[in-house]
């Protein structure tokens, strides 16, 4: 009994302590990212997408409602659990008829979405329709401890080969590649995978690049190097790629 | 369990002197502590009789998956009795376990109806929550709505479905990767991270119209929407700032705020029913933990948990719980945590957990064979049963949300 209420108080103090202290603050030397399109969230509508050629799918409304029973249901009481009651229609209930669910039209054959002003958003960065190559630093891939996005220090001279290469080809630009294990949950890992990606930005400016020849993005765990569900194909799951990317040609 | 036998006692002296039908009701959730709801309830013993085919399967899914479970007559508390020859006839009885045919004669019918129409699969349904509600007083959840990932790796795209995963219907055809669909609350609307643009971007998508934006695509990363149950605001994790953290925003996107300005990266925020309040996984003093931030800024608090390394929250729509994955080494539990904090219970092996309306049932991922599959909790019970798989290319299912 004393020790479990020595454990409450611990965890108390415990809570306490974690509540003044909280989460870390920002430090200084966190880089804002470039936002991809100017004015970042268009008003409403701006980037609509063509509805007219869709096809609507029947489907009821999530939640109870009325419209489960699809169109023309009815629910009505039992008259003494045998007999079905006359027309008057008891405590049989209206049915709404189901609102349709219409889908996002289909990319592939058809024509590109509709922005608004013509400036497509670009997440990645500023570097949208670049050809990318993954042939050329595949080799400077750098791998992370679990659950860890720190740099290692067995990883520096790869980071080093990585800016090397940008300094010698002051055209290109490069995409760093975010990527999990297996092992984590998947919200979890996408944010991961994207912490992965900036400390691997932030390495390359600390090297001297410019922050605007890079691109992050984060996959979390579905890119996996490795499909195997073991210690080794995790350890290599766990990465920065940096892929290199070249202005199209005019 | 006291209780519910002098219930018993109660109900069949009322049902004895041939009282009005009863409204039976289960024992209240009591507040206070995990112990008294999560993983300690009895089911429910109820008989079904003279139902057949998919009416009978969808009844006794349905059932069992909230907190019934089918017994002898002589067993049995309730009886469910009736017919599906083209219409659903069905009565329900408290017996007492006395078979319908005790020293008191025919209990008292509890419900007596007759369910039209012309797909057997919804009447099911339909009468499975009307049992629900006489028996335990709390809407049923046998009509609800889901929607999920399907795919893994390069390719997914987001479906919705009836919540036991029939009537399955894609709602991207992007062929591109996405991530955690989230309703807004009472609509036929979605929110949910594609990569369609390039890296991960939330849409909004109205299922009634088809209408589609981009809501958030600023750089780095945009993902895990959630929105208030009013429908007016949005939290999400962008990385806009160098590092993920959870923001928010009004539903057109104006008045963005930064709520978590830490280095560290945060995930899976989660609204309290009210919208005071944002639960989410982030990290205290390097270590992975449930924390939890005013929605118009302020401190971040953790909220103690005694899991190991939770993640992916979803407060419960009474208020009352939060549900979250804890991971220990490969491994993931579903895990429940009353909403002030305190000592979680581990429920059953599996992540990504989402709340039912009912507050009561939790769809959640389990793993098996490299692939994922959907599976249905009943919280107070632990009977859990997996959603079915119609369709090859539903090999892989994940990241539920509940339509509530």
């Amino acid at each position: 009994m004393k020790l479990t209420k020595f454990s409450n108080l611990f965890l108390l103090g415990a809570t306490l302590a974690m509540t003044v202290n909280g989460c870390k603050t920002k430090p200084p030397n966190v880089t804002y990212l470039p936002d991809p399109a100017k004015g970042p969230i268009k008003p409403p509508g701006a980037f609509q997408e063509d509805v007219k050629n869709t096809t609507p799918l029947p489907n009821p409304n999530p939640g109870r409602n009325p419209n489960g029973l699809g169109n023309g249901g009815t629910v009505q009481p039992l008259d003494n659990g045998s007999k079905i009651p006359g027309g008057d229609g008891g405590n049989s209930k209206p049915l709404v008829e189901s609102t349709p669910i219409v889908a996002a039209p289909p990319t592939t054959n058809a024509a590109p979405i509709e922005f608004g002003n013509g400036t497509a958003p670009n997440p990645l960065g500023t570097h949208d329709g670049w050809n990318a190559n993954s042939d050329i630093l595949k080799d400077q891939s750098i791998l992370f401890e679990f659950d860890k996005s720190a740099i290692q220090s067995s990883e520096q001279s790869k980071l080093a080969a990585v800016a090397d290469y940008l300094r010698s080809n002051p055209t290109v630009a490069v995409r760093v590649e975010g990527n999990c294990d297996e092992r984590g949950t998947s919200g979890y890992n996408l944010s991961l995978g994207e912490r992965r990606a900036l400390a691997g930005r932030e390495y390359l400016i600390k090297l001297g690049i410019d922050g605007a020849r890079i691109d992050n993005i984060t996959w979390g765990e579905t890119h996996p190097a490795d499909t195997g569900h073991n210690d080794a194909a995790w350890a290599k799951n766990r990465r920065d790629d940096f892929i290199i990317l070249t202005a199209p040609k005019p | 369990m006291k209780k519910l036998f002098y219930f018993a006692l109660i109900a069949a002296s009322l049902a004895a002197s041939g009282s009005l039908p009863l409204q039976a009701q289960e024992q209240p959730i009591e507040i206070g502590g995990t112990a008294s709801f999560s993983g300690t309830r009895k089911p429910i013993l109820i008989h079904l009789s003279g139902f057949t085919g998919e009416v009978a399967e969808v009844l006794k899914f349905d059932l069992y998956v909230m907190g019934f479970k089918e017994e002898t007559s002589e067993n049995a508390l309730y009886e469910l009795s009736g017919s599906n020859n083209g219409d659903v006839k069905a009565e329900l009885r408290f017996t007492r376990g006395g078979g319908g045919a005790g020293a008191a004669g025919r209990p008292a019918s509890l419900l007596a109806q007759i369910y039209t129409g012309p797909n057997a699969r919804a009447l099911a349904h339909r009468l499975a929550d009307d049992v629900v509600l006489k028996v335990t007083g709390i809407n049923g959840i046998a009509e609800t709505h889901i929607a999920y990932k399907s795919g893994s790796g390069r390719t997914s795209e987001i479906y919705i479905a009836d919540f036991d995963g029939h009537n399955a219907q894609e709602v991207t055809h992007d062929h591109s990767d996405v991530a955690a669909p989230c309703w807004v609350p009472g609509r036929m609307a979605l929110y949910y991270t594609s990569y369609k643009l390039g890296g991960p971007s939330i849409f909004y998508h109205n299922l009634s119209t088809g209408e589609r934006r981009n809501f958030a695509h600023y750089g780095g990363m945009n993902s895990a929407a959630a929105v208030s149950r009013d429908g007016r605001r949005v939290a999400m994790i962008l990385s806009k700032t160098g590092s993920p953290d959870v923001f928010v925003c009004d539903a057109d996107g104006s008045n963005l705020k930064d709520l978590t300005p830490t280095r560290e990266d945060e995930s899976s925020p989660c609204w309290s029913p009210d919208g005071q309040w944002i639960c989410f996984a982030g990290k205290v003093k390097e270590r992975r933990a449930l924390c939890k931030v005013s929605a118009n800024g302020g401190p971040i608090r953790p909220l103690e948990t005694a899991m190991g390394s939770p993640s992916e929250p979803d407060w419960s729509p009474d208020g009352k719980w939060i549900v979250f994955t804890s991971q220990h080494g490969g491994n993931f539990d579903i895990c429940v945590v009353p909403a002030a904090g305190g000592a979680a219970v581990a429920l059953v092996s599996g992540e990504d957990p989402s709340w039912a309306p009912n507050s009561r049932n939790v769809i959640f991922v389990k793993r098996s064979n490299g692939n994922r599959v959907l599976s249905l909790l009943d919280v107070p019970t632990k009977q859990v049963k997996d959603v079915t798989r119609l369709s090859g290319r539903e090999s892989s299912n994940s990241q539920p949300s509940w339509a509530r």
